[in-house]
């Protein structure tokens, strides 16, 4: 047992870990989360036939484990607030930004907080696509989709990343027009020393 | 006015995105998942005999009472128990699956009864090999328990303790021994469901719920009677759509409602049921047309030009679901026009194809 872990750690823990992260946004639960996953991994390792890859069928299952956490995080909430709307499977938390990511460029960092409007199936496609550089048959394979679907769920979530890129900009772009006004009226005053 | 943020843009800032490693050794990993383990054991028994007396006598009342349960909505099973655990999984990931239904060849050979998910409360008709030729329904019932399906779900003997199933001509007689008491309206809901689901699939036309009398409760029956029994009709004029338990394992199950027409039904499908638990098993444009043989026997379904249904689990899915909707709907066959590839899974889909006989086969128990 200890060596299959040690096996199927050195190939593939990294890329499960950082699976997990960007879909839950938090170190300490995609640490739970990835010993989860290789708790029902060990569990059925045996039955395991070969006919997928290892590193599919452990993100197969990686997406199944997130799933569960969502679903329990959001029957937390649905308790606490009432209601909730599974149709969007909104997904979106309040984490604080990893120290990888304080460090980043600002429309990294936008980004990474806008994938929060994407659903569960469209932040796992964009996150194997292009933060883990799968190709097209690789995410379908791991998401046990069709490559028809993955190429559709992956274009819908693009398109709500650009929609909140937009968003952001046009905020930008009002608050600088404000400011603007605001110093050609005097009453703030520039900073440049000038 | 052109977006400043094209595709492109968006897809190189997601690759800019940067890598985040787990910085735990694998040692200090795998003792987690050592020490985890006996947190993934079958849950206690426990909690079972109490709520399921619970779950029994309640749902004996709502079926004599049926207004009681309208105003409720079917809640969380797990959630609702408390205590209950989630249980850890042995069921095997089955990654080129080829088939979600039993053949109407090897309908005798198989026996349906219905699981709940206690991770989800979605109800889920799962078909068994028969140990032997002569093994019957309420035999299968009885040891439900025991069969090989993930732990998370539960059979009707999980929520019945000391439950005892017998058959009597059109009626599966339901024994239950102990002392009821009520704990949940969603529990009492869900093992409905499963009652319910299992009497479909079987040859019997009524489940008849019945107490052992044993002096304690007494007054507890007499409020509520001393039996209770529902039938189902065989017709239910359900759509279907696929589940995926927490192993990734696919089911077809079908819709909580019911539909006026097959047309309709069809139509449901290509949304979701209305929960976060089922998917959609058909993409809205995939279907261009559906009607109907002047005999009634043959549903026909033309698939659009524009969406190319595959030889793949998605395809499966999708022309099995179809297959066992026409079932509900009274189609001895379907007859798909217009597919992309010869061969979808189990099927030649250029020729009429017979509905199934039941869904998710699971392997010999």
């Amino acid at each position: 047992m200890e060596e299959t872990f040690q096996i199927l750690y050195d190939a593939y823990h990294q890329d499960l870990y950082q699976f997990l992260f960007y879909m839950v946004k938090d170190k300490s639960q995609a640490e739970d989360l990835t010993q989860e996953v290789y708790i029902r991994v060990l569990n059925s390792y045996h039955t395991f036939e070969g006919r997928s890859s290892e590193k599919t069928w452990l993100l197969s299952i990686a997406r199944h484990v997130a799933i569960d956490w969502f679903r329990k995080q959001q029957t937390i909430r649905q308790r606490i607030m009432g209601t909730f709307d599974w149709d969007t499977q909104d997904v979106r938390d309040q984490h604080l930004l990893p120290d990888e990511l304080a460090v980043q460029h600002e429309n990294v960092r936008e980004i990474y907080t806008a994938l929060d409007h994407c659903t569960i199936d469209q932040r796992a496609v964009i996150i194997l696509r292009f933060i883990q550089g799968y190709s097209i048959q690789e995410t379908a394979a791991a998401l046990r989709f069709s490559e028809s679907k993955v190429k559709t769920t992956q274009h819908r979530g693009l398109k709500i990343l650009r929609k909140q890129m937009e968003l952001l900009r046009e905020e930008l772009m009002d608050d600088e027009v404000i400011l603007e006004r605001r110093k050609s009226r005097g009453v703030v005053k520039t900073t440049s020393g000038g | 006015m052109k977006s400043y943020w094209n595709e492109e843009r968006v897809e190189e800032l997601l690759r800019q995105l940067p890598a985040v490693r787990d910085h735990r050794s694998p040692e200090a990993i795998y003792r987690n998942i050592e020490t985890g383990k006996p947190y993934r054991k079958k849950p206690a028994r426990s909690w079972i005999g109490p709520a399921a007396a619970g779950v029994c006598a309640l749902c004996i009342a709502l079926i004599i009472s049926p207004h009681l349960m309208t105003n409720k909505s079917a809640g969380d099973l797990t959630a609702d128990s408390g205590q209950a655990e989630k249980a850890s999984q042995s069921a095997a990931v089955k990654p080129d699956q080829k088939t979600f239904v039993v053949s109407n060849e090897n309908k005798n050979n198989y026996i349906t009864l219905a699981f709940a998910d206690s991770d989800t409360s979605a109800v889920i008709p799962v078909s068994f090999e028969k140990k032997k030729p002569d093994e019957s329904v309420s035999e299968a019932l009885s040891e439900a328990e025991n069969l090989e399906v993930p732990e998370s779900f539960l059979s009707v003997p999980n929520l019945l303790e000391g439950v005892q199933v017998t058959a009597d001509k059109k009626d599966l007689l339901v024994q239950v021994n102990g002392r009821l008491s009520i704990e949940s309206v969603a529990d009492a809901d869900l093992l409905k469901k499963m009652l319910k689901e299992t009497l479909t699939w079987s040859p019997y036309e009524r489940i008849k719920l019945k107490k052992v009398q044993n002096g304690a409760g007494q007054d507890f029956y007499k409020s509520y009677g001393i039996s209770a029994e529902m039938s189902v009709h065989k017709q239910t004029n359900r759509a279907y759509f696929s589940y995926s338990d927490s192993l990734g394992q696919e089911y077809l199950i079908p819709s909580e409602q019911t539909y006026y027409s097959v047309y309709q039904a069809i139509d449901g499908m290509k949304t979701t049921d209305g929960g976060s638990q089922t998917a959609s098993i058909i993409e809205a444009d995939a279907i261009a047309s559906v009607s109907e043989r002047e005999d009634g026997e043959q549903l026909r379904i033309q698939l659009s030009e524009k969406h190319k249904v595959e030889d793949s689990l998605e395809g499966i899915l999708m022309i099995e679901g179809l297959l066992l909707t026409a079932k509900e709907f009274g189609y001895s066959e379907v007859l798909f026009t217009h597919a992309h590839t010869k061969k979808i899974g189990n099927y030649d889909v250029t020729k009429p194809i017979a509905v199934p006989a039941a869904p998710n086969p699971l392997p010999s128990h």
